[in-house]
């Protein structure tokens, strides 16, 4: 009992030294992918849910925290853009994809931004996302393909954000928008 | 180095360009309406797939948009502000744009394990839970084990304690007065000393009738192995069992059981030569 109060004690010290230790880092940039539109992280979009009037000029923006389903099906969103950011989206349903693909029959764009799109997606569209991960250098900046927006500009996002590309899609069906320095798709367009 | 929400952001941009004026290939039936499932891919880390060498070649034929585009943008000038806002001023400790080895190595592990769930069903539960019950049972052992109490020994049930004025650390077998030995723990009433003592003598035996070789660390079931004879072989081997369940299995016995046994071990001495 003697041994086992010794290491509960010191174990007990080194972590209150790592909390204290942890409390007094100099603030560093927060490079979590949190998203949130009101979170000015690198990783946040607070920039684009304030400016999106720019390119959506005299439209309304509603920000939904709710499933797909619930968002189109229950609220009736007819003539609109959807924008969906999310680090992933495991949690698509079905249903959320067969709303998905009416919504955009009846004439509405859909926009969506993840890094894995999960098994739905995966299963209706035939598509896989995969990291291109490289030992050294890191760099991987991604660039439109569309000759009017200037193929030749690289945009750096940092943080091995462009080593995602789609390792698998339907070719027939996909369209390239965008890819990354090792010309691996990473921004496809799909039209129904 | 403000770039990481503003290049995220020129990039939604001009996404959002193409996706307002973009026009489907077959355009001479329907509406004109044009639909797209618009897919990026933004940010960090974790996706499946493996360390560097992973490459895929796409399909030779992979058409790229080259449709005509009305370019919309975002207010110059509300982005300016934004630039000369110290909140989105991402210099300063941590600004590292790409990504350090340690980075990437934990990026390469949550590769490995997302890709691996990803071909297990309900995958992502069942790891959750079994962790969960992991670190749970390891929490409740620990508690236990602090408070004093055996969290193992719980289980199991304990037979009642016998005391034993008795040490088996030396036996020479060759040095044991068995018949006397024996009488006193029946005398004593301690009926499992008398069957250690019992199945000791009986390995005595063994050994003068140079069945087995006899040495103080071999295990009982060396000795069963020795024996040759199938009978013989068959009824050491009962012993054996009711000797280890009754010594080491902490059985209590009573008088009854006791000459079960007793006459167990006479019976194997008579067939000895």
């Amino acid at each position: 009992m003697r041994s086992l109060r010794i290491y509960l004690i010191s174990g007990g010290l080194l972590l209150i030294l790592y909390i204290i230790a942890q409390a007094n880092r100099p603030k560093t940039i927060d490079w979590s992918e949190s998203l949130i539109d009101k979170e000015k992280a690198p990783y946040g979009t607070y920039i684009l849910f304030d400016r999106l009037k720019d390119i959506f000029p005299g439209s309304a923006v509603t920000a939904y925290r709710q499933p797909v389903y619930n968002v189109i099906a229950e609220d009736s969103v007819a003539n609109a853009s959807y924008l969906i950011i999310a680090q992933n989206i495991n949690e698509f349903s079905k249903p959320d994809y067969e709303q998905l693909v009416k919504y955009v029959e009846a004439g509405n764009n859909v926009f969506i931004a993840s890094e894995y799109f999960g098994k739905t997606f995966e299963k209706y569209l035939d598509i896989e996302t995969k990291e291109y991960l490289e030992l050294i250098g890191n760099n991987n900046p991604v660039h439109f393909v569309n000759p009017a927006l200037s193929p030749q500009n690289h945009y750096n996002i940092g943080k091995g954000a462009g080593s995602i590309y789609f390792s698998r899609f339907d070719t027939l069906k996909a369209v390239v928008l965008g890819e990354n320095a090792h010309h691996q798709a990473n921004f496809i367009k799909f039209s129904f | 180095m403000e770039q990481g929400c503003l290049a995220v952001l020129k990039i939604l941009e001009k996404a959002l360009m193409t996706t307002q004026h973009c026009r489907w290939r077959n355009i001479e039936y329907m509406h004109r309406l044009f639909k797209f499932l618009f897919v990026v891919v933004l940010t960090l880390f974790m996706a499946g797939g493996g360390f560097a060498a992973n490459k895929k070649h796409l399909p030779a034929k992979v058409v790229t948009d080259t449709s005509k585009l009305q370019l919309k943008k975002f207010n110059e000038q509300a982005i300016e502000k934004f630039r000369t806002n110290k909140d989105f001023n991402y210099h300063g400790p941590g600004a590292s744009y790409g990504m350090s080895l340690w980075e990437r190595f934990w990026a390469w592990i949550w590769n490995t394990i997302t890709s691996t769930l990803a071909h297990i069903p309900n995958g992502g539960s069942f790891l959750l839970y079994f962790f969960l019950t992991v670190a749970v049972g390891f929490l409740v052992y620990f508690i236990l084990k602090s408070a004093g109490i055996d969290p193992i020994g719980i289980w199991q049930g304990n037979a009642k304690k016998i005391d034993l004025p008795y040490t088996e650390s030396l036996e020479n077998i060759h040095e044991i007065n068995f018949d006397a030995e024996v009488e006193k723990a029946i005398s004593q009433h301690n009926y499992r000393l008398a069957v250690r003592l019992l199945y000791l003598k009986c390995l005595k035996q063994l050994s003068d009738s140079n069945l087995i070789h006899w040495q103080i660390d071999k295990t009982n079931s060396a000795y069963l192995f020795e024996l040759t004879e199938p009978t013989q072989k068959q009824t050491f081997g009962l012993l054996t069992t009711q000797f280890e369940y009754i010594w080491y299995g902490n059985f209590s016995i009573d008088q009854q059981a006791f000459g079960t046994i007793y006459s167990l071990f006479q019976d194997f001495k008579t067939k000895l030569p």
